[in-house]
């Protein structure tokens, strides 16, 4: 099974890219369980150890808006400060440290231009969700088949 | 020479705040304040909102309670439409509001506190986290994850999400129960009361190595207020309220929101922009009262359930009349998860709650009204005016952490009296009076709907203002 984790604020301009991605999944995916949130919480790490992949959607701060990354994560070694929410390594450290699981963990990016309350997808985000969404399938596909090694680290450029 | 010690950040709670500790020219603590430095403002920028939006948008003010908010927020609705709603919207609120007080207490206890009572206050900050116990304590931290998502999947099956749901409105709620979610509910019920009972009795064998903190966390006398059902039994939502003293005896009972509301007055102080609301027939500051689990657990009579009365029982042997020490929040919060679980059992197995009329509809018909629901953190008023078109002309909200206000200033002297002495700082006071704090639960999100994360600042000032030390946590 592939886990999606797609974080943001819906009512924040650009950080509602993982939603917009999350609600372009659907639930068309095989084997694959879509979640859209606010926040990475604790009560995540079931799910999170019983996944076979883990891929986890945000909204990045800086770069290029609409620059996609796609990078391989692992556990961290060292707990984050309090927060809010976890971040996607302190989340599968608490998994690790709880669970049997050990799934394949990725981190996608897509750098937001804006966070502005109210305000749409920027255009360069808008177009970015279309190869996220492909990217994710392409991930689930390889789970389901069996038959193709996700690789280690993905980099997909925007434009 | 007076000094000035001041803890800025306070973490693990909800909201941004800090810590003054003023020593005297003895070098002992003199005086404590909280000091709660963010404004959000809810209350004036709803003005000219229609009432009917208000459950939607005063759940937004807390991720942690929006359930609390909507409630209150609906019920004061309901009271402007004039309307009793039906039965079975009644049944649906209490549910969903004790599905959000298991959820919330057992982030406040598995979450926030549990790092302070298995990994010990003086263990490194960094490791005194869920993450902590989860490497040394693992089964406390999944049963923590469990029962939180326990109560959070409820609120998520019955209102839609699990975080700002939007269903509950003036005259009703949304949508009524359905069958396979009754079942789903009542499937997940007998997990979770087993981890209650269990975390119940690991806690009450450790509470003999926390007699220090049992003794000075907040351990004074003071009134307490709480929602009781017309029996005197302990509620959550659609009751009465009750006032009681610290011996126990009632100071005031059979309380409608509007006459409780009555009794408190607010006083304001310059250097924080949390009210101090008291009980005004005893003035101020004489009127300090506590509300909350602890509250709660003091003013109701039993509990109404089986395996919580019997707790509840126990639990009163700690005091003569009330409980008086805030360390016991965290006692008295293990009590309501168990009590909520098993009434959550009971109101699902009434076969009314499939009941589909589950709204009433009606327009304005009244230009004011009050809210009451118990929050987890203690009970909070929604009250509104509203003009011949429904837009809202004032806003009164009076939050649960605010009404502990008195109270956890109180606490911090306590514990800094017994803790802190000279002119530097040192880790063990600084734990402490933060673990004090965490006692209360306290979310500044809501008192003063505040955004954001609450790391911690510790200051030593002299008599003229001028810093002699700091400490400060990340």
């Amino acid at each position: 099974m592939t886990l999606i984790l797609c974080c943001g604020n819906p009512l924040r301009g650009d950080d509602a890219v993982g939603w917009c991605v999350a609600e372009r999944l659907g639930g068309e995916a095989i084997r694959t369980r879509i979640v859209a949130c606010h926040a990475l919480v604790p009560e995540f790490a079931p799910a999170i150890a019983a996944a076979k992949v883990v891929v986890f959607v945000d909204a990045f701060a800086g770069g290029t808006p609409g620059e996609v990354h796609c990078t391989r994560i692992h556990a961290a070694t060292a707990p984050a400060p309090p927060r809010h929410g976890e971040t996607p390594e302190s989340l599968l450290a608490l998994a690790n440290a709880l669970y049997p699981g050990r799934p394949v963990a990725y981190l996608i990016t897509i750098a937001a231009a804006q966070f502005e309350m109210g305000a749409p997808l920027s255009p360069a985000v808008a177009d970015a969700v279309p190869r996220v969404v492909a990217l994710i399938e392409s991930f689930a596909a390889q789970v389901v088949s069996s038959s193709c090694r996700v690789r280690n680290e993905i980099r997909a450029q925007a434009r | 020479m007076p000094q000035t010690i001041v803890v800025d950040p306070v973490t693990r709670i909800e909201g941004h705040a800090k810590i003054t500790l003023h020593l005297d020219d003895r070098g002992e603590v003199g005086e404590a304040r909280f000091h709660v430095t963010e404004f959000r403002g809810f209350e004036k920028f709803c003005e000219g909102r229609h009432f009917q939006e208000m459950p939607t948008i005063t759940s937004r003010i807390c991720g942690i309670c929006p359930v609390s908010h909507m409630l209150a927020s609906a019920h004061a609705g309901d009271a402007i439409l004039a309307v009793s709603i039906p039965p079975a919207a009644v049944r649906l609120r209490r549910l969903i509001n004790l599905a959000q007080l298991v959820q919330s207490h057992a982030l406040s206890f598995f979450h926030l506190t549990s790092p302070d009572l298995l990994l010990g206050y003086d263990a490194p900050p960094e490791s005194r986290s869920i993450f902590g116990v989860a490497a040394k304590h693992p089964q406390m931290a999944r049963d923590g994850i469990r029962l939180r998502q326990f109560g959070q999947t409820i609120i998520e099956r019955v209102a839609g999400r699990r975080i700002h749901p939007t269903w509950a409105v003036a005259g009703g709620v949304s949508s009524p129960l359905t069958a396979e979610t009754r079942e789903q509910i009542l499937g997940d019920l007998p997990e979770a009361i087993g981890i209650a009972t269990r975390t119940l009795a690991w806690f009450k064998r450790e509470l003999e190595k926390h007699e220090a903190e049992a003794r000075t966390f907040g351990n004074f006398p003071s009134l307490f207020l709480g929602m009781v059902t017309p029996e005197g039994t302990l509620e959550h939502y659609g009751g009465l309220l009750r006032i009681v003293d610290s011996s126990g005896a009632i100071v005031a009972d059979r309380l409608e929101g509007e006459r409780c509301r009555a009794l408190i007055a607010e006083a304001v102080e310059p250097w924080t922009y949390l009210k101090f609301p008291f009980y005004e027939p005893m003035g101020y500051p004489a009127g300090i009262y506590r509300v909350g689990p602890l509250a709660r657990l003091n003013v109701a009579s039993a509990c109404g359930t089986p395996q919580a009365d019997v707790e509840l029982a126990e639990f009163m042997q700690l005091g003569r009349g009330c409980v008086l020490s805030s360390f016991h929040y965290h006692y008295a919060r293990l009590i309501e998860v168990l009590f909520a679980l098993e009434r959550i059992g009971q109101i699902l197995e009434d076969p009314r709650i499939l009941d589909r009329h589950v709204l009433a509809h009606a327009s304005r018909n009244r230009d004011e009204g009050l809210g009451v629901s118990e929050a987890p953190r203690g009970t909070l008023f929604h009250h509104y005016r509203v003009d011949a078109n429904g837009l809202l002309t004032s806003v009164d909200l009076l939050i649960a952490t605010g009404q502990n206000n008195l109270a956890m200033n109180r606490a911090i002297l306590q514990i800094a009296r017994q803790f802190v002495s000279g002119r530097a700082i040192n880790e063990d006071a600084l734990n402490r009076v933060e673990a004090g704090i965490r006692a209360f639960d306290p979310c500044l999100s809501c008192s003063t709907h505040a955004a954001g994360t609450m790391p911690l600042r510790l200051q030593l000032l002299d008599v003229d203002g001028r810093l002699l030390d700091e400490a400060v946590r990340p």
